[in-house]
């Protein structure tokens, strides 16, 4: 055994010098680059994904709650090794300067944030160097919308309900930025030993209360595993839901490439299975002669598997650095889209290289690698150094079966690998087909005259399987390449469609009244054309009454936040599906539903619903059902 | 004149004459789409060590066939083969692999040259193949012994055929075997190369008493060996 992988190795360098193993080597770079291009593009995005998500969380778990959340769960992610830290929301009068705005309040314990950081800013301008995410008691950060409304100046006093706090920096960045009701509003930063002392919050107060909790993802799924009965209030946010959005964006253009990576290694299959039907024709009689000078089944097959495995480490080293180059190139083509830095890549793409590369050459070579272990020595003797592989089905099914697991398990979709690879099997008999057929047309005509003519179409006839090897891999290549061509093209149409003709590139949120002006101006001058503000104010849907006495399925709706809007005449993208558009002196207020929102309560023209939106209660009568473009 | 005193030492002390093969009862039957074909029939054929034999017989007559058996390439439908005191018709491919190698030699008509191989590295394949580590030395040995000093790193489609065959036999000798199987040594060879082969081969037997055995269409060469064999519709004749 030893004898044979020194044989092996020993000749390994001839072989593939001489262009014995070139082919396969090459097969193997071309599907292992193309995979692992793809799989660390895919593994460093997925891993920016989860950093981000992370951020977007400030930790790496949180538990959310409209009520105090008991300080248990702190305690027993503390005793199991977690970092913790607290936050409590809520939106609050600020005022400074004789002058006042609804802000944003956040208190947070001295740990926070868990993940991310905090970016502060002085008056000047000028980053901060910020250790902290938390001020000390009695000092405040405030958001630039803030200090621009309040016309605030360093260490200036700002009130909130009882408390007085020296405005000590200003917030630049931050993680876990605030959505839903408080999305609106600036936010304060203060410490959470403050809290008490504001007395702002009230029972029946709008307030959210975090735990949030960092640690590595064993640690946090035994933790999570360890919490009994939470209570149902209570929303648990992790990495995989925050990402989820941003993953399912990813999961479709990977599907492109996975389908790219399915042809390539399809494509690598075969010219492996080519290049070893070569690899192993050439060295059959090298192999029958070592027979004949005494060389063992087992001599010749630890020869054969040790340049193998060889060629595999080496194909595949060239392969994953190809691949790394190919991923780096798309990062710095995508630069603008993706920002900021990638994350560097986990192991994964290099166990998925090395997975290719075993796979195609186990598939490509094990026939072959039979047929050369069991040769027989008499050959020698008869000058027959062809194969014959007719009763080798057995041999041909595992390596046909090993590519199909192999392919399952790299793109985890049995649908596509299986309809791909079904797909694949009819176009082979159909080319096959259509193969023997234009030969058996060209042997009609191999008398022609002219000699040149007369022996190439002889000698295709004679080549018969061959040739059709040929056509159906050319054939097999070229539909390939059309399919990638129109999938791409689909998919970039298909983008297309689910967007409307002029949607907009930009969309700005959360302009305030006061600022509508300086923006009108900034547009008309810089696009010569005013631009158009739609106000937006989250509400909640307490109840509704119905006119005519039909049930109202309204329990998915009540106490959601929904977006309220207003208009004076009836917008040019909103289409009235049944009802009219109110007039102004109506008197008693309307309003306009979506039909789909409508259809699923149940709704009809007339029914009363009771909304609580600002701080304010009101009612309103459904004038019309409509349809938003 | 090439001579070959340096070759082969191990067997020069086996002057006394014993048999190193015993043909009983051979015979090979084979399928064919006419039905049973039998190319041996009953052969039977005893080869002392240190002879020079030869087995001749018109083309299809079963020379080849014979030689694969004895050789231990080809097991017989019926009979037995005793090769070295070994019985290789009872043994595996494997076991009769391991005869081989250590000492057993093989001359054939195409010469078998590995084409992308140099002479040197043709003639150290079966050295290779046992692991020996002084391959090269002994390889470079025996190509100076064929008068092939000056062709080592040649190509194969470099060598005349003559050449070719000397490199041929330099790889058959180079691992010292007991026995050397000769299947139409001088049948791509013109006149010339023919002698040369020819007195190489007789040079080698007196010179190591290996045992020659010789199947070949050249009545020459085969009156020429001590015990010449004929073959025919697979029945042999003395």
């Amino acid at each position: 055994m030893l004898n044979g992988f020194y044989y092996g190795l020993k000749k390994f360098w001839f072989d593939l010098r001489n262009g014995d193993l070139i082919i396969l080597f090459s097969s193997i770079v071309l599907a292992v680059t193309a995979i692992s291009g793809v799989s660390f593009l895919g593994d460093r995005l997925q891993s920016s994904i989860k950093q981000q998500a992370s951020v977007v969380l400030a930790a790496d778990m949180a538990f959310r709650s409209a009520s105090p959340l008991p300080d248990d769960y702190l305690t027993s992610a503390t005793n199991q090794g977690l970092g913790v830290a607290k936050t409590v929301s809520f939106l609050s009068m600020a005022l400074a300067n004789n002058d006042n705005l609804l802000a944003s309040i956040k208190a947070t314990t001295s740990t926070y944030p868990l993940r991310g950081s905090v970016v502060l800013k002085d008056f000047k301008g000028e980053v901060l160097s910020n250790e902290k995410g938390t001020p000390n008691s009695g000092y405040i950060w405030v958001e630039p919308k803030l200090v621009d409304a309040l016309n605030l100046k360093q260490n200036n006093q700002l009130v909130i309900g009882n408390r007085s706090f020296v405005v000590e920096a200003i917030l630049d960045d931050y993680p876990d930025r605030n959505v839903g009701f408080l999305a609106f509003s600036p936010t304060i930063i203060a410490n959470i030993a403050d809290l008490k002392s504001m007395g702002v919050i009230q029972t029946g107060s709008r307030v959210v209360y975090r735990q949030l909790f960092s640690g590595t993802e064993k640690q946090i799924n035994l933790f999570f595993d360890s919490v009994s009965s939470l209570p149902e209030e209570v929303r648990v946010q992790r990495l995989d839901e925050v990402g989820d959005q941003l993953g399912r964006t990813l999961d479709r253009s990977t599907r492109f490439f996975n389908l790219a990576g399915l042809f390539t290694i399809v494509i690598a299959a075969i010219s492996s299975m080519i290049a070893a039907r070569r690899y192993a024709t050439r060295h059959l009689l090298n192999t029958t002669l070592m027979k004949v000078f005494g060389a063992s089944k087992k001599f010749i097959l630890s020869s054969q598997i040790c340049q193998l495995l060889i060629m595999i480490f080496l194909a595949t080293s060239v392969g994953l650095c190809c691949g790394y180059l190919i991923q780096s190139l798309l990062i710095s083509l995508l630069d603008e889209l993706i920002g900021n830095e990638l994350p560097p890549p986990s192991l994964k793409p290099v166990f998925i290289g090395f997975l290719t590369s075993f796979s195609l050459v186990f598939a490509a070579t094990a026939p072959y690698l039979k047929l050369l272990g069991e040769v027989e020595p008499i050959r020698i003797l008869r000058d027959d150094f062809a194969f014959h592989l007719k009763n080798n089905i057995g041999i041909y099914t595992l390596a046909i079966v090993t590519l199909t697991v192999f392919l399952l398990v790299l793109l985890e979709d049995v649908s596509l690998v299986l309809s791909i690879l079904g797909a694949m099997c009819v176009l082979v008999i159909v080319l096959s087909v259509l193969g023997y057929f234009v030969i058996w047309l060209l042997s009609l005509y191999s008398n022609v005259s002219g000699s040149g003519w007369r022996m190439g179409l002889r000698n295709i006839s004679r080549r018969r399987n061959t040739s059709v090897l040929q056509i159906v891999v050319f054939g097999l290549s070229l539909t390939f390449l059309m399919a990638l061509t129109e999938t791409r093209t689909d998919l970039i149409e298909s983008w297309k469609e689910t967007l409307n003709e002029d949607t907009p590139n930009y969309f700005f949120f959360n302009i305030q009244d006061y600022e509508t002006d300086e923006i009108n101006s900034f547009f008309k001058s810089k696009l010569e054309q005013p631009i158009t503000f739609t106000p937006l104010i989250r509400g909640r849907l307490l109840g509704v009454t119905s006119s005519s006495g039909e049930p109202i399925k309204a329990e998915n709706m009540i106490d959601r936040e929904a977006n309220l809007t207003w208009f004076d005449t009836l917008p040019e993208n909103n289409l009235v599906v049944e009802g009219e558009w109110w007039l102004s002196d109506a008197g008693a207020p309307s309003v306009s539903i979506d039909k789909d929102i409508a259809a699923s309560m149940n709704l009809s023209i007339g029914d009363r619903l009771s909304f609580t939106a600002g701080g304010m209660n009101f009612e309103a009568t459904v004038s019309r059902f409509s349809e938003v473009q | 004149m090439i001579t070959v005193s340096k070759i082969a030492t191990k067997n020069q002390e086996h002057f006394v004459k014993e048999s190193i093969l015993e043909v009983q009862n051979i015979t090979k039957e084979v399928n064919s789409p006419e039905g049973v074909l039998t190319i041996l029939k009953d052969v039977n054929l005893t080869i002392n060590s240190g002879d020079v034999t030869s087995i001749v017989g018109p083309s299809g007559s079963g020379k080849t066939t014979l030689l694969a058996i004895m050789a231990g390439l080809d097991l017989p439908s019926r009979g037995r083969i005793k090769l070295m005191g070994h019985e290789i018709t009872t043994m595996n491919e494997d076991k009769r692999a391991q005869v081989r190698s250590n000492d057993v030699g093989f001359v054939f008509q195409s010469f078998h040259l590995l084409p992308r191989l140099s002479a040197l590295d043709n003639v150290m394949l079966p050295l290779e193949i046992l692991g020996d580590k002084n391959a090269k030395k002994k390889s470079l040995e025996a190509l100076d012994q064929m008068g092939l000093e000056k062709r080592v790193r040649h190509l194969p489609n470099q060598l005349s055929g003559g050449e070719k065959q000397r490199v041929a036999i330099a790889r058959a000798m180079v691992k010292q075997p007991k026995i050397l199987f000769a299947d139409e040594p001088t049948g791509n060879l013109d006149k010339t190369s023919t002698e040369v082969i020819s007195d190489l081969l007789f040079s080698i037997n007196r010179s190591s008493q290996t045992t020659i055995v010789i199947v070949t269409h050249d009545l020459l060469l085969a009156q020429n060996c001590e015990t010449m064999h004929e073959l025919n519709e697979g029945s042999l004749k003395c």
